[in-house]
């Protein structure tokens, strides 16, 4: 029973860890965390096209990617130092969270949605773009919207808010449906083209870019009535709301200038169309005034 | 550290019946999975010492193809690829209609890559036992085939008992692996519970102390098994 | 075959950092291990369960779930950013000092106790025996077990995965998403690992047999 013992003061570690003591709450640890390396560590999504990607040279880019880089020319000017350097850190819907908590990155530019469950962990900056919730599918499967999945594979990517608002809606609508779960859009596409599901559901933006960058980009097509309504926003720790002023501010002057408006028809709207007047509604509501 | 524990958490439904659900498939993942490669392993590790120098020539690159590429890409590969390969109709078959398609698959990885193990450490414990007893079994008249099933192979397997154990260990901890093609097993449930909760240490201590309970009992069952232990007992 | 053609650098960049990885988990692993195996002999009781204690829990824990805890957690302990790539060397490092503290100290146990009474016979110190007598024996008889264990460590730093550092695997599964190439990416990236296990397979196998 040689390891009985030593086992059994492994648990009482454990239970013990509960007693830590809480250190006092410290504000602007990431604003600290920047002045004192005089980098930004962004979080940035690997197959979030158009908001964040790798592009053709396995770089960071996208909307999200774009303000963000503003973002540290801002914290620059904040900060009265000659240059802030960037430092980009993949996450994916299921790391991005913890990692924004544990303080691994700084700021997440990504295409997250603003919920009140995360806001119990993270705070976010104002909303960067809109989303709603549409399905993926092949154009020769005849799938049209939620109702015609009964019966079918629903691919959904972990720790997204389509993981939950799928659940709720197929349980709300008695739909019966088998859920895939696969890790990251870039996964999605796979699954629905290899028949492995017969839809993928997420924010149609985010879908757009999948089906831009798919293979064949004729065989599928982004349907079905809007399953949510969310806003996009980027997200940092709680407690800092000295980098979420610096943040917003980039946001607001963008939105005042019109040049938010700009990037905005840059990137997103080849996948998602013109900016739509919810988008103009919201973007004018943020040009908030010096 | 600024974290506000809550050890009830994984006590509480629905977390506790997450878990519960998370241990059953991890579970049933390794005995599947070990079922599926102890009935190849002992075919691939006789051929390897009584086939000819073809056959033990495949069999020996059947083991090295198994034990040389790692188990998450062996996992992809039946996830991703092999349907691919198949005939169209078998290959949706695999993806969509056979019973729990991501469990299945999963299964097979698993139980592919341990079998290699299984047979070199098969082929290790026919190689434990001295050879003169074959020719002694052969020179009672025995033929070869009663020799192995009479003489050697009883000996042999008590001699890898207790590895045998911690290679089922490895295949409870390797069954975590399954959470990349999205089965949820022990470790993917923490990690769910850590998504929804935000409570980590909480969510990861619990799946942490329930493998080393898992451990424990196998380790106690291993110390029973060794030859000393055994000799002891007859 | 031309997306991977066009992304070999950017796979050639996870294949460098997969060995890295190895690289530094066998030389901390080993350094780890050793101190442990130290501790285990000279540290008495209460140093010899500690180390039960360390061996048995990186034992039982799958390391996919080690990972995890030092990619999410120990940032949170520390309370400063530690970043994908330190935490999975630490969480390798840990949990290959656990395996090599057991190859030392089986490798210990394979020379035959007498070998140790004749050296104190002889007038030699404990400390002196051990390190002229023992450990070159113990070494010669260890050293293929642990290139054995590198290259599981080989294998094993695919899981990083799971924490999208790009490593090997993590390359060929974003090039093999991208240009929808599954089938072929995957297979490529399998030969990649064989082969290189194979050939420090096969170099791990002459070494033992010119080894006396």
């Amino acid at each position: 029973m040689r390891v009985v013992a030593p086992v059994l003061a492994l648990c009482a570690a454990l239970l013990a860890a509960r007693s830590l003591p809480a250190s006092a709450q410290v504000a602007d640890t990431a604003l600290h965390r920047i002045q004192e390396t005089k980098t930004l560590t962004i979080g940035f999504r690997e197959s979030a096209e158009p908001f964040a990607f790798l592009d053709g040279s396995q770089q960071p880019s996208g909307y999200s990617v774009e303000l963000c880089r503003r973002v540290a020319g801002a914290l620059a000017q904040a900060l009265k130092v000659d240059e802030i350097r960037t430092r980009f850190v993949p996450v994916t819907p299921q790391t991005r969270i913890p990692l924004i908590a544990n303080g691994t990155v700084d700021v997440e530019c990504g295409t997250t949605v603003n919920a009140l469950a995360r806001q119990q962990q993270v705070d976010f900056s104002y909303a960067v773009a809109l989303s709603e919730g549409k399905l993926l599918v092949r154009k020769d499967s005849g799938i049209r919207d939620l109702p015609d999945l009964a019966g079918k594979v629903i691919a959904l990517a972990a720790g997204t808010t389509a993981d939950r608002y799928v659940r709720t809606a197929l349980e709300a609508r008695k739909i019966t449906a088998r859920i895939l779960t696969v890790r990251d859009n870039g996964e999605g596409l796979p699954a629905v083209a290899s028949q492995r599901a017969d839809a993928f559901i997420n924010d149609a933006v985010l879908l757009g870019g999948v089906v831009r960058t798919a293979a064949e980009p004729d065989r599928f097509a982004v349907v079905g009535t809007p399953l949510s309504f969310e806003q996009v926003a980027f997200m940092v720790g709680k407690n800092n709301s000295g980098l979420l002023t610096v943040i917003n501010g980039v946001i607001a002057r963008l939105a005042r200038s019109g040049e938010l408006q700009g990037l905005y028809g840059r990137w997103v709207a080849p996948y998602a169309g013109p900016i739509d007047a919810d988008t103009a509604a919201l973007f004018k509501i943020e040009g908030i005034p010096e | 550290m600024n974290y506000a524990w809550d050890w009830s958490l994984v006590l509480r439904e629905p977390y506790a019946g997450w878990l519960v659900a998370g241990v059953a498939w991890t579970l049933a993942l390794s005995a599947a999975g070990w079922a599926l490669a102890l009935i190849l392993a002992l075919p691939v590790a006789l051929s390897r010492v009584l086939g000819s120098p073809a056959i033990r020539g495949l069999s020996g690159f059947y083991v090295s193809v198994f034990r040389n590429i790692p188990l998450i890409l062996q996992m992809f590969v039946w996830f991703f690829v092999v349907p691919e390969l198949l005939p169209r109709d078998l290959g949706l078959w695999v993806k969509r209609d056979m019973p729990q398609p991501e469990f299945t698959t999963a299964v097979v990885a698993l139980g592919m890559y341990t079998s290699g193990r299984l047979a070199e450490l098969f082929r290790s414990g026919i190689d434990a036992v001295p050879r003169g007893q074959v020719s002694a079994a052969l020179a009672c008249g025995l033929t070869r085939a009663q020799a192995y099933q009479y003489v050697i192979l009883p000996q042999a397997f008590r001699i890898i008992l207790a590895p045998l154990t911690s290679e089922f260990l490895s295949i409870v901890k390797n069954s975590s692996i399954a959470l990349t093609i999205g089965v949820l097993e022990l470790t993917a449930e923490s990690r769910q519970i850590e998504d929804m909760t935000f409570h980590g240490f909480e969510a990861f201590g619990a799946a942490t102390l329930i493998y080393v309970v898992i451990a424990f009992g196998l380790d106690r069952m291993a110390a029973r098994l060794r030859p000393s232990a055994l000799a002891a007992r007859t | 075959m031309n997306a991977l053609w066009d992304n070999a650098a950017f796979l050639a960049e996870g294949l460098a950092l997969s060995l890295g990885l190895t690289v530094i988990g066998v030389l901390g692993g080993l350094s780890l291990g050793t101190a442990l195996a130290a501790l285990r002999l000279f540290g008495g009781r209460a140093g010899g369960a500690v180390v039960d204690v360390y061996v048995f829990a990186f034992r039982a824990v799958p390391l996919i779930l080690v990972i995890f805890w030092f990619y999410f957690m120990v940032p949170l302990i520390l309370g400063r950013p530690v970043g994908a790539f330190a935490s999975a060397v630490v969480a390798f490092v840990l949990f290959e000092a656990a395996y090599y503290s057991e190859i030392i100290r089986g490798g210990l146990a394979s020379v035959r106790p007498g070998q140790m009474n004749a050296a104190l016979a002889c007038g030699m110190s404990r400390v002196a025996a051990l390190r002229y007598v023992v450990l070159p024996q113990a070494f010669r008889a260890m050293m293929p077990v642990f290139l054995t264990q590198a290259i599981v460590l080989f294998q094993d730093t695919s899981l990083v995965f799971v924490v999208s550092l790009h490593d090997f695997l993590t390359a060929a599964a974003i090039v093999a998403n991208r240009a929808g190439r599954l089938v072929e990416t995957y297979l490529l990236a399998c030969l990649v690992y064989y082969l290189v296990c194979l050939a420090a397979t096969a170099a791990v196998a002459k070494m033992r047999r010119s080894a006396p």
